[in-house]
């Protein structure tokens, strides 16, 4: 069972939550949504006990069956608790797949075996180095970890966003398991409807304070406006033209063989699959991030890359200096472009405290200020709520209406209705 | 970006190429007898010798990781030894120091010998047995260290080309980028201190070492058989 009072959480001089207070029993999910920015992440930051132990703010208290957190020693932590953050490659700790499931097995005393592994799909990957993971296949081995440990509460910040239908359906049925072995579970997700059979209680958040905490209720979910596909004339321009692409990483077998593929101009592309199959890859060579191997690839126009994790993107260490930047100082562009985002209240907040989803609405307003030809996109939508999800994808309806070409990389279902083209990789 | 991305990529071919494969599943004690012989032979500092063993850790290489890191070795090592020899000569001739031109190639040869041997020695170490080694010592709590930096270096270095790369692709200088790439790398140091922190803070409870192979393990000790046979005993190519 894990009990919150918090008075205020948050950074110093920075975001913070306040007056939250929830109640998670043995086998009941809680559901934890609010718009992006909403202070999700960190009340789960503050449920672990991270913010206290890392010098930011933290008034309340936290009980885990009973005991105060910040008084349970930190291996008891960590065998009663898991969490699972919403950047999964900033959890690992092991360089193989194998090193680190076993070094987690080790630290709780259990015999290294493959068998969650093999449940989550990733027998074959065990001599893997992590770094060339996918970030659904990271997200995957953190689940084998979560299914190893048993714990007794699970916090789950955004588990599905990287992870493809198979992959979400053995995801739902390992949360629906460990409920009903008494495990007291807070998933944080900004499509909370996925988990409406499982959950008990929902938890809405905006601006860091409780908009609503009660029993799961569908009707306290707002339903945003979705944009819808209009028809485009599809012209026969090719903005990406790519002939017999070979490409392997370092050490590792060919991911394409001879692959060929075609962009058409002022359209929006999605290349969507499995986990592993190299949507991200393929983005990348798009870009020219990456190079083949053998075959040829021909752009017409200047290319932007926004990656999975949009932190490599930024030039300027705020939003206001990244958009000036792009904007070439004209800051009546900058201010339009905030609106559009919904980024005008954080303009001057560091990078490393922007949450998740600001972080890549803020990627896409600084490409959409440099006005390129061509935008290669990986998860777009990754994290956002209904809300800020259709105003990116307005954005790049109407990048495309105006002649440029779209390229993304996604498993989100709300972007995969508006694609004029879907190339499915692997 | 051209350079500093050849550069980076040659690195991490040479250290980073695979995970616990080939020669790093050779049973530890084999690696020790290996690790001893090069120790052995480094500080015998022999001409013949070295280049010997170099040869062999290259063959060796070439069986696993395989001719990637073969390659990147030979590049890297090339570097390196034209370097050295480069400042030899560039001394000789200014007075610097009494260097015989003569011995420039060998200096080259040398330096390029030691380096392939070093680097062969070094790969074959598991971080998995630096690990265990730590907490079989008693120094459980940082028993994840190792893995850790064999995680975060490359991490790191994917990480830093990448945002390198897009900085170039948005027709940024690479110089201007720089700045903004290792101030990336501190912010992910940040997060992964944050969100490791109970599994960087709970020790294991038994060491964990990687699956040893018996071919890999015959392969490396019959190396290093033939070359204590070829070079000591019937010392056919020392002098």
């Amino acid at each position: 069972m894990i009990e919150a009072h918090i008075e205020v959480a948050g950074y110093i001089d920075g975001f913070i939550i306040r007056g939250i207070d929830i109640n998670v029993s043995n086998g009941e999910v809680l559901v934890v949504t609010g718009p992006s920015g909403s202070g999700k992440t960190t009340l789960a930051k503050a449920l672990t006990g991270l913010l206290g132990r890392s010098g930011d703010l933290f008034k309340g208290s936290i009980l885990i069956n009973g005991y105060p957190l910040l008084e349970i020693p930190f291996e008891k932590i960590y065998e009663l608790v898991t969490y699972i953050p919403q950047e999964p490659w900033y959890a690992l700790v092991g360089y193989t797949v194998y090193a680190e499931h076993c070094f987690i097995l080790s630290q709780l005393g259990l015999k290294c075996s493959s068998v969650f592994l093999e449940k989550l799909g990733l027998a074959g990957k065990i001599d893997s180095l992590t770094i060339n993971l996918s970030a659904g296949e990271t997200q995957r081995l953190l689940w084998a970890e979560a299914l190893a440990k048993k714990s007794s509460v699970l916090i789950l910040d955004e588990p599905l966003v990287y992870l493809d239908r198979e992959a979400r359906r053995i995801v739902a049925d390992v949360v629906r398991d460990a409920r009903d072995n008494g495990a007291s579970i807070i998933i944080i997700d900004h499509d909370p409807l996925f988990w409406r059979e499982l959950a008990g209680k929902l938890l809405v958040l905006e601006n860091g304070v409780a908009k609503y905490y009660g029993e799961w209720d569908t009707a306290v979910l707002q339903q945003s406006y979705q944009p819808s596909k209009t028809m485009r004339v599809v012209n026969d321009e090719v903005a990406v033209d790519m002939e017999n692409i070979w490409f392997k990483y370092p050490g590792e077998k060919p991911l394409f063989r001879g692959l060929s593929l075609q962009v058409k101009k002022s359209l929006i592309t999605g290349l969507t699959g499995r986990n592993g199959a190299g949507k991200s890859t393929l983005l990348k060579l798009i870009a020219g991030i990456l190079k083949p191997t053998k075959g040829f690839i021909n752009r017409l126009g200047t290319p932007v890359y926004i990656p999975e994790n949009p932190l490599l993107y930024f030039t300027k260490p705020t939003p206001r200096e990244e958009l000036l930047y792009m904007a070439n100082g004209r800051e009546e562009k900058v201010f339009e472009t905030a609106e559009i985002f919904d980024i005008s209240r954080i303009l001057d907040t560091p990078l490393a405290r922007l949450s998740s989803g600001e972080r890549r609405r803020l990627a896409l307003a600084s490409a959409y200020l440099g006005g390129f030809d061509i935008y290669l996109i990986d998860e777009p939508t990754g994290g956002l709520d209904q809300a800020n999800a259709s105003r990116v994808l307005e954005v790049l309806l109407e990048l495309v209406n105006e002649g440029r070409t779209v390229v993304v990389a996604t498993h989100d279902e709300r972007v995969i209705k508006l694609l004029d083209y879907e190339f499915r990789v692997g | 970006m051209g350079f500093i991305s050849w550069l980076v990529s040659i690195v991490y071919k040479i250290l980073f190429l695979k995970g616990d494969t080939g020669f790093r599943q050779a049973h530890w004690v084999v690696k020790m007898l290996h690790l001893s012989l090069t120790v052995f032979i480094l500080l015998e500092n022999n001409l013949r010798s070295l280049t010997g063993m170099a040869v062999l850790s290259l063959i060796l290489g070439l069986i696993s990781p395989g001719y990637e890191w073969a390659i990147s070795i030979l590049a890297l090592s090339s570097v390196i030894s034209l370097y050295m020899s480069l400042t030899a000569l560039i001394a000789s001739i200014i007075g610097f120091a009494p260097v015989d031109a003569s011995l420039i190639p060998l200096i080259a040869v040398k330096t390029l010998a030691l380096s392939v041997i070093v680097a062969f020695a070094f790969m074959i170490v598991s971080p998995l047995e630096i690990s265990s080694l730590l907490i079989k010592l008693g120094a459980r709590r940082v028993g994840n260290i190792p893995l850790l930096i064999w995680r975060l270096m490359p991490y790191g270095l994917k990480s830093f080309t990448e945002s390198l790369a897009i900085g170039y692709v948005k027709k940024e200088k690479t110089l201007n980028r720089i700045p903004p790439a290792v101030a990336s790398l501190l912010e992910i140091g940040g997060f992964i201190e944050e969100y490791c922190f109970y599994k960087l803070n709970t020790p294991a409870k038994y060491p964990v070492l990687p699956v040893y192979s018996f071919k890999y393990s015959i392969i490396l000790a019959v190396n290093d058989i033939i070359y204590f046979l070829l070079f000591y005993t019937f010392n056919i190519f020392i002098s």
